[in-house]
């Protein structure tokens, strides 16, 4: 008995078949912990223990930030103008340290900084806020444990014109002192001092994405080339098709697309006043990736100190003011950056030539051994 | 006189407010505290309402109860004999290397086996489930999973490695961070185990542990975290011929942008120089350990071993360098122990090449068809 196809596809039914009978049914599923799945109730309760606390985080970034502002408020009324302004209560030695180590980080983004626009104010609070229930019972706290707070201040939190770092010490330690220098105190109050006051517009377009394009002023530090191959994959949408040239991808991905309502978004004071801590995935979505805070900075080593400044100052929307200023539109810019940052798109797919060579001769054999006649194989 | 009083009080009454405000918290800062407060009240009574909640969604626990030793578990009565079995075999290992520590420790907890189902590629597949306790929700250590059906040894195994985590909780930091795993080895070594740990052993690149191959104790030592000697770690652990290796694990910070460019090279083009730059701007922190977690495990192993019945109660319990934790748990000097660490491990060579049984026979199964069906296909398939 000869194997046909037909016969060779039985077999291969049959086969399938039997081990489909091995196989199946399925077991059940038996319900899983619900470890996985919250049930319903406790869903809804962790849903609203999350959202309110939450607000109870917000709230304490805002009494904070108010604290500090009163005291910067109370400080400011003594008078001097400078880079750095210490509260009353910090002691005289700590002072002294501290102030050296804030004039090194203005002094390292070399580019000429005003007070005019800027400062830099430290103040020491151990202070913590007391729980509502008895500390005994309870091991919640309201703030995590750290060695300094720093928050930035914008013009409208302050007096309008000046952007204030606001670096609250827990403590008097060396410790404390060390951790000044190593955290990056100018922050976003380092563009405000090197290029004074943002164009309306511009503070508009960085508002809507909650300041992240221009968080770091590290423009002094090069940057090393991107090392995880991978980077790329983790961008969003908008601007995963940026990196592959696509200009209407670029705006959304800088936001320049939907600017809407940012004056109504904040409307206290403290609303104004952004938490260095405070993750940035939590106001917003990465825009740029990851990497979207190092962005300004970037742009202003990319195109030179003189020209960015014509751009942050610029009244006109952030596409014109970066035309404007900088000789090129902020789209194809903005497609360079994220190829430096997370590497280039891999080449597509494409046909070699020894391939189409190959298949072609692979092609001409097959066709040749069909064309010949066919001889019937006797047992 | 009053002119003076006047403009006294004119002048304190410009200044004082200003002063006093610098003191006493503004009106908005105050309704920000009571927000503060009040949220956090509502915080505090959520919290309790997610508490009694969780405290409500139990679910049954299995009827069968097996105690032996420190050992207690729950499961069904489908899964008891194998159960039990492996709970015997839990026993023995935790009265050979674990002591009263490791039993007490055990015996405040009751584990749970039950029938469960996990998903997979084709629908759901069974699995026994093993909790390390009947508030599994709340345990800090995860639920093993054995494909079902499943032999007591392979139960006996998920249950062990629950006893190795629970034997290393609240151990004091410096111990817990020497042997980094995060448990206590009271299973015996398998040969696979064995045999990578040799392969390891062989093939790592780094003088240490090169030195350690010739039977260079202190060098053993050094590799292995348990004495440090003088220098850097990359002056101590790696040579010149090492470093392309080395930065094939570990990378400069990112700040450091001609470090970077280095790696990239050394990498790409496997060039000396930019391997030495870019394993020179290593801080020592990030400069890799020469030996794996798995080898200090093993070699922990060894240590436990040579001290025989409570030498875990020994090294948890005693104080010092870790050297000397070691050697208090060992009960011979530490000497000794590395020298038969490293017998065994030389001993673990695995045999090159082997071809597992099921492999032969699924080679010579499809060969056997496909020559049968060349021979009977006859006729042509038009």
């Amino acid at each position: 008995m000869g194997v046909t196809v037909w016969r060779w596809t039985a077999g291969v039914v049959v086969g399938c078949s039997a081990i489909a009978a091995l196989l199946l049914p399925f077991p059940p599923t038996v319900p899983e912990a619900w470890t996985s799945r919250a049930p319903a109730p406790l869903a809804s309760e962790l849903a609203a223990l999350t959202q309110v606390a939450g607000e109870g985080q917000a709230s304490v970034h805002a009494y904070r930030a108010a604290q500090a502002l009163d005291r910067w408020s109370a400080t400011r009324a003594g008078g001097d103008t400078a880079l750095v302004r210490f509260d009353r209560n910090v002691p005289p030695t700590l002072a002294g340290k501290a102030r050296s180590l804030v004039l090194e980080q203005w002094t390292a983004l070399a580019i000429p900084v005003s007070a005019r626009n800027a400062e830099v104010f430290v103040y020491v609070d151990s202070t913590p806020i007391p729980t509502a229930d008895n500390a005994a019972a309870s091991r919640r706290w309201l703030e995590p444990g750290q060695l300094l707070d720093i928050a930035y201040a914008l013009p409208a939190a302050t007096d309008g014109n000046k952007c204030v770092a606001l670096v609250r010490l827990r403590g008097v330690s060396d410790a404390h002192v060390d951790a000044l220098r190593g955290s990056p105190l100018p922050g976003i109050c380092g563009f405000y001092a090197a290029f004074g006051v943002p164009g309306t517009a511009i503070r508009d377009w960085l508002a809507a994405s909650n300041f992240r394009f221009a968080r770091r002023s590290d423009w002094s530090v090069a940057r090393a080339p991107v090392t995880d191959a991978s980077a790329l994959y983790g961008l969003h949408d908008a601007a995963a098709r940026c990196l592959t040239g696509d200009p209407h991808a670029c705006r959304s991905a800088l936001g320049l697309e939907a600017q809407s309502a940012v004056r109504e978004l904040r409307r206290g004071r403290l609303e104004w006043v952004l938490d260095a801590t405070t993750p940035t995935t939590a106001t917003a979505p990465a825009f740029l990736g990851d990497a979207d805070e190092e962005l300004l900075a970037d742009a202003v080593r990319s195109v030179g100190a003189e020209r960015f400044a014509r751009f942050w100052r610029s009244p006109l929307g952030p596409d014109s003011a970066f035309r404007g200023a900088a000789g090129t539109a902020i789209e194809p810019w903005t497609q360079r950056w994220l190829t430096r940052v997370y590497g280039a798109l891999p080449p597509r797919p494409r046909a070699r030539k020894s391939d189409l060579l190959w298949l072609s001769i692979a092609l001409t054999v097959g066709l040749f051994v069909a064309r010949r006649p066919r001889e019937r194989v006797l047992a | 006189m009053s002119s003076r009083l006047l403009a006294l009080i004119a002048m304190v009454a410009t200044v004082a407010p200003a002063a006093l405000r610098a003191q006493l918290p503004s009106r908005e800062t105050d309704s920000l505290l009571r927000r503060v407060r009040a949220l956090d009240s509502v915080m505090s009574v959520r919290t309790r309402s997610v508490d009694s909640i969780r405290r409500t969604l139990v679910t049954p626990i299995p009827p069968v109860d097996i105690r032996e030793g420190p050992i207690h578990v729950r499961t069904d009565a489908s899964l008891a004999p194998r159960v039990r079995s492996a709970v015997r075999a839990v026993v023995e290992m935790v009265d050979r290397r674990g002591g009263t520590l490791v039993a007490s420790r055990a015996s405040a907890h009751v584990a749970v086996v039950r029938r469960d189902s996990t998903r997979s590629i084709v629908g759901m597949l069974p699995v026994i489930a093993i909790d390390a306790d009947t508030a599994a929700r709340w345990s800090m250590i995860a639920q093993r999973e054995v494909r079902s059906p499943a032999s007591a040894a392979a139960i006996a195994n998920g249950l062990a490695s629950i006893v190795e985590q629970r034997a290393l909780q609240g151990v004091d930091s410096a111990l817990a961070a020497w042997i980094m795993v995060g448990r206590a080895p009271v299973r015996p070594a398998r040969d696979a185990e064995a045999a990578d740990a040799y392969v390891e052993y062989a093939t790592t690149e780094s003088a240490v542990v090169r030195r350690c191959r010739t039977r260079d104790i202190a060098a053993c030592l050094d590799a292995l975290g348990v004495d440090s000697s003088a220098g850097s770690r990359l002056d101590r652990w790696y040579t010149a011929e090492d470093y392309r290796a080395l930065v094939r694990t570990a990378a400069p910070a990112r700040d450091d942008s001609a470090a970077v460019a280095a790696w990239i090279k050394c990498r790409r083009n496997d060039e000396d120089t930019a391997c030495a730059i870019a394993a020179r701007a290593l801080s020592n922190g990030r400069v890799p350990l020469p030996l794996s977690a798995s080898l200090r495990f093993g070699f922990l192993r060894e240590v436990l071993d040579a001290g025989g019945a409570g030498a875990f109660d020994r090294l948890v319990a005693s104080s010092g360098t870790v050297r000397d934790r070691l050697t208090a748990a060992a009960g011979e000097p530490l000497e000794r122990t590395v020298l038969r660490w490293l017998d065994r491990l030389e001993s673990s060579r695995p045999r090159r090449m082997p071809i597992p049984a099921t492999l032969l026979a699924a080679s010579l199964g499809w060969s056997g068809l496909i020559l049968g069906m060349a021979l009977i296909r006859r006729t042509s398939w038009a």
